[in-house]
């Protein structure tokens, strides 16, 4: 019972890891322009197959990565500047935004399986496995979480200790006032979406690493998880991002060592319902 | 007429009724009464299984190799009867838990995840509703004699189109009326419309009832007629068409919502016949995309639709003659159509005013 | 609704029948001492806080039938605060909200209106993708015709009754002077005209009690003067009104008590002569 427990807690915290830097972007997105971006799992799938293709190519996984962030980063201003917008400028709604991001995570979708195939792929790791006791961990696991680990911390610190963090956070918190603090609110909005791209890109490919054979689709069984992490932590909270992110690999490795990992999308979904239906505004915030 | 022919046509007039009726369903959630339902596809899905699961019986499951935690052979019509009837029940059940308690912004996402949720369950459990691949060898209602003549596709679609127009009678009843007034101002402001004695959960609780159950009755059609009703048939991507129906073809106007049917489906078969250039995935991918695009258009564009909302009848004292007719009130007598400026901003929140 | 001109009622005569449908206790037995009536809207130590901030501080105010009452005060004051209370759309932390004699702050909004509780809104809500026709006609009193069964299958019926409230609903829009706009959507028409669409929308359901939130805010003087005619009249036929107001010309003129809060408490009461010479209400009030 403590071994099955110890294995949960041990891919919890992977998968905890593996969320955490796609979750942050997620939220970063709405925290700015309020745009639940359904966009962000198809790019989370691009970025994948982006790094797979560097990686074919000779390119080191680990720099393939930053590669396929940096590519997603760019597509992201591209839809930020060119989508969100134009239409937020004209008055567009929450909903409106959703429908008119599915439909571009769904055209995207459909351009790469015509393109691309279903097929599935990987990327070629070699790593060891160590063991403790009958817990595997491969060397893959453990640069997910570092990374992981790092990445979050630079994004914390980034947020709480530099200018640009600054003025991120008060144009997230309300942009008129920000604005009138001789904040540029457009740039702020732009470099937001970029880091947001670079998060999602990065996050996608960890993700591929994690699951080890991949197809493009894949993304669909870990979107649910990361809206879930956000939403749970409360949308628009980098730090409740992060903790949302714990709590939803923790809740999807128990579900997956009792039930079976087919069920983790459901319960995730399950949570995510649960806390909008008791505590909206997320489970990490403070209490207005 | 050829046979392959005449079953192209058959389909896609088959199609477009049931995007009719489904699209009539959402409409009158969503842009009659402001329900922003992402999770509607859930209703259509519902609508298939009960149909499945009362014409199989354990002979037929047996048949295909197929497992469901229930299933009954019950004789045409009662499967379909059933299937809207519990969807209306399923309807009621969750609008009372979304629209009570869940914030109006975030009941979006809660009735996303709900399909969401349902999709990924259906498919994890194999034991429940026989998983990814679905429940199979449906047998269709039998009308008259055989049933794999040439002639049933179009009995079949005449049963529909019969369907469809009894489905328009209703609808037109329930937007044209006091009903149908009282949800566009529960639409339009919520507390204006509560100071005034309507209790604005009860009215979108029907809204959202009757939406569930035309819903439910094309899902248990569809699986009628494609004789499988598997997760694919109502994957998430669906909502997203019969969204692109009620927006492309007209908010809150019946008629329009024709006309977007008749667009989706036309698009739809249009590309089924795309020689297949590539991957086997163009034709899919360039239907799918072009929906989007079309989506995205008009939503930047003309927010309202091709058909948008039109002026509702009001009746006129006066001569029995003239409140059949309907006349519109007395004033700019000619048809106009509602744009106001901001187009885009009329689901938008409204303030509860506290101060 | 019949206008009758006549001298306002004196307390202690026979409470006036109720116009309408709505429903009301047997009638106080008349008396011939000026014994008090049981006040038609009244409200007993209200309390309401948001955040540490108090912005109703334990207010006790009555309006009988047949009066006006004029609540005043500085921006930030609590009077919205206060007819939110009064009208269901804010729950008090504590205190009594009583309606011809009936406790109802526990009471949802709809379930006050159909009591015969009326209100209109300080910032515009009158439904903008309904004709001005229609934004009269849902007021109509006869709101159980808003069932999905009745409207569908006893058609004839409502048909009927409609065409009656279109013609009340025709005599309305023309002491408002806004009938040619009947069929107009009342999201395009000005701001002013929005404001009486709202009133005239108030009137229709014939309720016994009315609470106005800043009602001629946007109204220039000619319109000013025809809604304080309406007003007026209703006060003639019993109704018990509420007018929250800035422009203390039109309070002053109108009303038969006047009630002065700042900071969430009533500082003055009384007549409107009493009240203006107050000289605290004179150093608090500087809006004019």
């Amino acid at each position: 019972m403590i071994h099955a427990l110890a294995v949960s807690l041990g891919s919890a915290v992977v998968v905890a890891a593996v969320l955490s830097l796609a979750t942050i972007g997620f939220t970063l997105r709405y925290a700015v322009s309020g745009v639940f971006d359904l966009t962000y799992g198809a790019l989370m799938g691009l970025a994948m197959l982006i790094a797979y293709i560097c990686a074919s190519a000779g390119i080191n996984l680990w720099a393939a990565m930053i590669l396929a962030g940096g590519c997603i980063a760019v597509a992201s201003v591209l839809l930020e500047r060119l989508i969100v917008r134009p239409m937020l400028s004209r008055g567009a709604t929450s909903w409106v935004m959703m429908i008119i991001t599915f439909a571009l995570g769904l055209a995207i979708e459909a351009s790469v399986l015509a393109t691309w195939g279903p097929q599935f792929t990987s990327y070629a790791l070699v790593g060891r496995t160590y063991h403790f006791g009958s817990v595997v961990i491969t060397t893959d696991q453990l640069w997910i979480v570092l990374i992981a680990a790092i990445g979050t911390l630079s994004i914390g610190l980034l947020l709480e200790f530099t200018q640009w963090g600054r003025a991120m956070r008060g144009t997230a918190a309300n942009p008129g006032l920000a604005e009138s603090c001789g904040i540029r609110v457009t740039t702020v909005r732009t470099l937001t979406w970029l880091l947001s791209g670079l998060l999602c890109g990065v996050g996608g490919v960890l993700i591929a690493i994690q699951i080890g054979s991949f197809m493009y689709t894949s993304w669909e069984q870990f979107f649910p998880l990361v809206i879930a992490a956000a939403i749970v932590g409360g949308v628009g909270r980098a730090g409740g991002a992060f903790a949302g992110a714990l709590l939803i690999g923790l809740v999807t490795a128990l579900a997956s060592a009792l039930l079976s990992s087919a069920y983790e999308d459901v319960i995730a979904l399950g949570v995510l319902i649960l806390v909008l239906f008791i505590r909206p505004r997320g489970l990490f915030v403070r209490a207005v | 007429m050829s046979g392959q022919m005449s079953t192209y046509i058959a389909t896609g007039v088959l199609y477009a009724l049931l995007y009719v009726i489904g699209g009539w369903g959402l409409n009158l959630q969503f842009a009659t009464a402001g329900i922003i339902n992402f999770g509607f596809i859930l209703f259509v899905a519902i609508g298939g299984y009960v149909v499945g699961l009362f014409t199989l019986g354990p002979a037929g499951l047996t048949a295909g190799q197929q497992h469901a935690f229930f299933t009954r052979a019950l004789p045409f019509p009662l499967p379909i009867i059933l299937a809207v009837v519990v969807g209306a029940v399923l309807a009621a059940i969750i609008g009372a838990l979304v629209l009570r308690r869940v914030r109006r912004d975030q009941q979006a996402i809660v009735l996303l995840a709900l399909a969401l949720a349902a999709f990924y369950f259906v498919t994890a459990d194999p034991g429940f509703l026989n998983g990814s691949i679905g429940l199979l060898l449906i047998p269709q209602p039998v009308i008259g004699s055989n049933v794999a003549t040439a002639g049933y596709e179009w009995a079949f679609v005449g049963g529909v189109a019969v369907l469809t127009i009894a489905c328009w009678l209703v609808m037109r009843a329930t937007t044209e009326s006091p009903f149908g007034r009282a949800l566009r101002a529960v639409r339009d402001n919520e507390p204006a419309a509560e100071a005034l004695g309507y209790n604005a959960f009860s009215l979108q609780l029907r809204a959202f009832t009757i939406g569930g159950a035309a819903g439910a009755l094309v899902g248990g059609i569809f699986a009628y007629f494609l004789t499988v009703w598997s997760p694919s048939a109502w994957g998430f991507a669906e909502t997203f068409y019969f969204f692109t129906v009620v927006i492309v073809g007209g908010m809150s106007n019946l008629g329009g919502v024709v006309i977007g049917a008749i667009v989706v489906v036309g698009m739809q078969q249009a590309f089924q016949y795309l020689p297949n250039i590539g991957t086997s995935n163009l034709g899919v991918a360039l239907q799918t995309i072009c929906a989007s695009a079309l989506t995205v258009v008009f939503l930047a564009v003309r927010p309202r639709g091709i058909l948008p909302e039109r002026l509702h009848r009001v009746y006129t004292p006066g001569a029995q003659a003239a409140a059949r007719r309907g006349d519109f009130i007395q004033g700019p007598a000619r048809r106009r159509t509602a744009e106001p400026e901001r187009a885009l901003a009329e689901m938008g929140e409204v303030d509860t005013n506290a101060e | 609704m019949r206008n009758e001109p006549g001298p306002r009622p004196q307390p202690g005569k026979t409470a006036p029948s109720a116009p309408g449908g709505a429903s009301m206790p047997p009638g106080a037995a008349p008396s011939p001492s000026s014994v008090a009536m049981p006040p038609e809207l009244e409200g007993r130590d209200l309390v309401k806080s948001f955040g540490g901030n108090r912005a109703v501080d334990g207010v006790s105010i009555h309006v009988p039938p047949g009066q006006l009452l004029g609540l005043i005060g500085p921006n930030g004051a609590g009077k919205s605060t206060l007819g939110g209370l009064l009208c269901g759309s804010l729950r008090p932390d504590s205190g009594q909200v009583l309606l011809l004699g009936k406790r109802i702050e526990s009471m949802p909004p709809h379930s006050r209106a159909r009591l015969g509780l009326a209100r209109t809104f300080q910032s515009s809500s009158e439904f903008q993708r309904l004709t001005v026709m229609e934004n009269l006609l849902v007021a109509s009193p006869l709101r159980q015709e808003a069932s999905w069964w009745r409207s569908i299958a006893r058609r004839r019926r409502w048909q009927r009754h409609e065409a009656s409230m279109v013609a009340r609903a025709r005599g309305l829009l023309e002491d408002f002077e806004l009938t040619k706009h009947a069929s107009s959507f009342a999201g395009e028409l000005s701001g002013g005209q929005r404001r009486l669409v709202e009133i005239a929308r108030a009137l229709m359901g014939e309720p016994t009690v009315v609470v106005l939130d800043e009602p001629m805010a946007g109204l220039n003087q000619h319109m000013v003067g025809r809604v304080s005619e309406h007003l007026d009249r209703l006060r003639s036929n019993g109704l018990a009104l509420v007018l929250i107001e800035h422009n203390v010309g039109v309070v002053s003129s109108l009303s038969d008590q006047i009630v002065v809060m700042s900071q969430g408490r009533v500082i003055a009461e009384g007549s409107s002569d009493e009240v203006l010479a107050n000289e605290e209400v004179q150093a608090t009030y500087v809006a004019g």
